[in-house]
């Protein structure tokens, strides 16, 4: 599991997965996923386009981290997902909870707008 | 000033090469500080005693063994083995079993100078020394002369105690003595060592025994939340499946009927699987249970337990479930989601499934401010509903692929003529199959309810 940070214009953060977001995977990238998210405090959208599978464990990374940055006031919105994970966040109902867009530029309006 | 304490050879303890067998005349001849051979008879005795340590396999025993093997091969009225407590930089001697063991710091009185150093240290004359203790000899009415301690080092030249011998009855200990004992403390070392070990491994074993226990007893407990029997409700057939991954799981159903006369259909996964996620799994269920007898509207229980979960479970942590209410009359089951999809809806008419997704997210992962709409499933003879955790549809297979929906649904066209117990059964043997060799990874968990033609 990959993970890369970039920072966007308005202090709005990007992060980018690539690979299996499974027990495994979610293990792997999970304290630095919610420094990146929850404790910068600012609005983020997370680039899943990289991503091949998730299971509940990374759901709930991607859960425990909106909650913990809305708690902080801040959203944070989820795009790109193949067909696949969108599959699971449509089971989930996931965009109750949470932004799921299609492209970065929807993702950023729905953290900022 | 006192005179000072005559030391063994400055060089440490003669040691023999290695365990058993070994020819101790080796180690002795080739101490550089020249110290005397032993002679054969001492060998002899030396081999007797290392032959008899082999024997106890409990500390106690071998304490026993080793303080008579001292006395004996040195000709001493006495010895005590001193045990090292590294953590609490002691050394320690049971004097009986009714009373404390005594302890003496590391660097303190003859034992703990002997560890400090880990060196022999012969004293001649005890009382002239001021690091000995008188207190222990008034307690006793023993008189000690004189004192030889030997460190207890182990194969791994790691401190295990001390062997203090007291009162040779020719005299002093001597050089010659002092060699002997060193030879003699090599062999208790690793005798001593191996007892340890033994009794560890037995305590770990024991652990390890009552975790196994206590698993045990937890996944009882818990098939015991599940229905022992499929509610009897004439018109339906129904069945219902958990199979853990591990002892316990994070999965759970019920079909129940509930005082209304109505019947409860629940299928929940909590993240995870193991221990965590069982109590969080049969704590929404025992809510969910209380809710029904208390006659609760099916969305006002939906949001009460949403948020009570929201408020006490961990971390981001949260539970899928699809609850919902048959009415028998009406055929029509209600149905809210938190997170818990596909909801497979065959229908016989048209010998195809309908796919629900959840109504709501997982629930737990925060509180609802807005509740959507139950789905309402109109149940047409013949008709099927297909609760399914998600380990059945991702459990993985050969290549990385998973069994997925289209092998659910292939099973259905095969089967949906069938009894509800026969579809579960192959479902499951479908799911084996497909994973091959392959350990389950996840809980396996299915709910099928059917409206006979």
């Amino acid at each position: 599991m990959d993970m890369q940070i970039e920072q966007r214009d308005g202090g709005i953060t990007v992060v980018r997965l690539k690979g299996r977001l499974d027990i495994a995977g979610a293990d792997a990238i999970g304290l630095r996923f919610t420094s990146a998210t929850a404790s910068a405090a600012q609005p983020a959208v997370v680039d899943l386009a990289g991503v091949e599978f998730i299971a509940s464990m990374g759901l709930r990374l991607l859960i425990s981290s909106a909650r913990a940055l809305g708690a902080k006031g801040r959203r944070m919105a989820l795009f790109g997902a193949q067909p696949l994970v969108q599959a699971v966040f449509d089971d989930a109902a996931l965009d109750q909870l949470m932004p799921v867009c299609t492209t970065e530029a929807q993702a950023v309006a729905a953290v900022t707008g | 000033m006192t005179p000072a304490a005559v030391a063994g050879p400055d060089t440490g303890p003669a040691r023999p090469p290695d365990g058993p067998g070994a020819d101790l005349r080796h180690g002795v001849r080739d101490d550089a500080a020249g110290a005397p051979a032993l002679s054969a008879a001492q060998l002899t005795a030396l081999l007797d005693v290392t032959r008899h340590l082999a024997a106890p396999f409990e500390l106690h025993a071998m304490l026993q063994e080793v303080a008579a093997a001292a006395c004996g091969v040195l000709d001493a009225e006495r010895a005590s083995v001193w045990l090292l407590d590294a953590a609490a930089g002691e050394l320690w001697l049971e004097v009986s079993s009714d009373l404390p063991p005594l302890r003496v710091p590391l660097g303190q009185g003859l034992v703990g100078a002997c560890a400090a150093t880990r060196a022999p240290l012969n004293v001649p004359d005890c009382y002239a020394d001021p690091r000995f203790n008188p207190a222990m000899d008034r307690a006793s009415g023993f008189t000690t002369r004189c004192s030889l301690s030997l460190p207890l080092l182990d194969h791994a030249d790691a401190l295990v105690g001390v062997l203090q011998v007291l009162n040779r009855r020719q005299g002093p200990f001597g050089s010659a003595q002092v060699a002997l004992g060193a030879a003699l403390a090599a062999q208790c070392a690793v005798a001593l060592s191996r007892v340890r070990l033994a009794e560890a491994s037995l305590a770990a074993r024991l652990a390890t025994e009552r975790l196994r226990q206590e698993l045990a007893l937890a996944s009882q407990v818990q098939q015991a939340t599940l229905p022992a029997v499929m509610p009897e409700l004439p018109g339906w057939d129904m069945h219902g499946a958990f199979i853990p991954a591990e002892q316990t799981g994070g999965d759970t159903y019920d079909l129940a009927l509930t005082p209304q006369g109505q019947l409860l259909v629940v299928l929940a996964d909590a993240t995870g699987h193991g221990i965590a996620p069982a109590l969080s799994v049969t704590q929404m269920h025992a809510m969910l249970r209380m809710a029904m007898r208390l006659g609760a509207p099916l969305e006002q229980a939906f949001t009460q337990i949403n948020d009570q979960l929201a408020q006490t479970l961990p971390d981001g942590r949260f539970v899928t479930a699809a609850i919902g209410l048959l009415d028998p009359a009406t055929a029509r089951l209600r149905l809210l989601s938190g997170g818990q999809g596909p909801i497979l809806h065959w229908h016989a008419a048209r010998a195809d499934c309908s796919v629900h997704r959840a109504t709501s997210f997982p629930m737990g992962a925060a509180p609802i401010s807005h509740l959507r709409p139950a789905l309402e499933l109109d149940f047409a003879p013949g008709d099927w509903l297909v609760l399914l955790s998600d380990g059945i549809f991702e459990q993985a297979g050969p290549g990385d692929e998973l069994f997925g929906r289209e092998r659910v649904m292939a099973l259905l066209r095969q089967h949906h003529g069938g009894r509800a117990a026969a579809l579960g059964q192959a479902l499951l043997q479908a799911v084996r199959n497909f994973a091959g060799g392959a350990a389950q990874d996840d809980d396996i968990t299915l709910v099928l309810l059917r409206r006979l033609p």
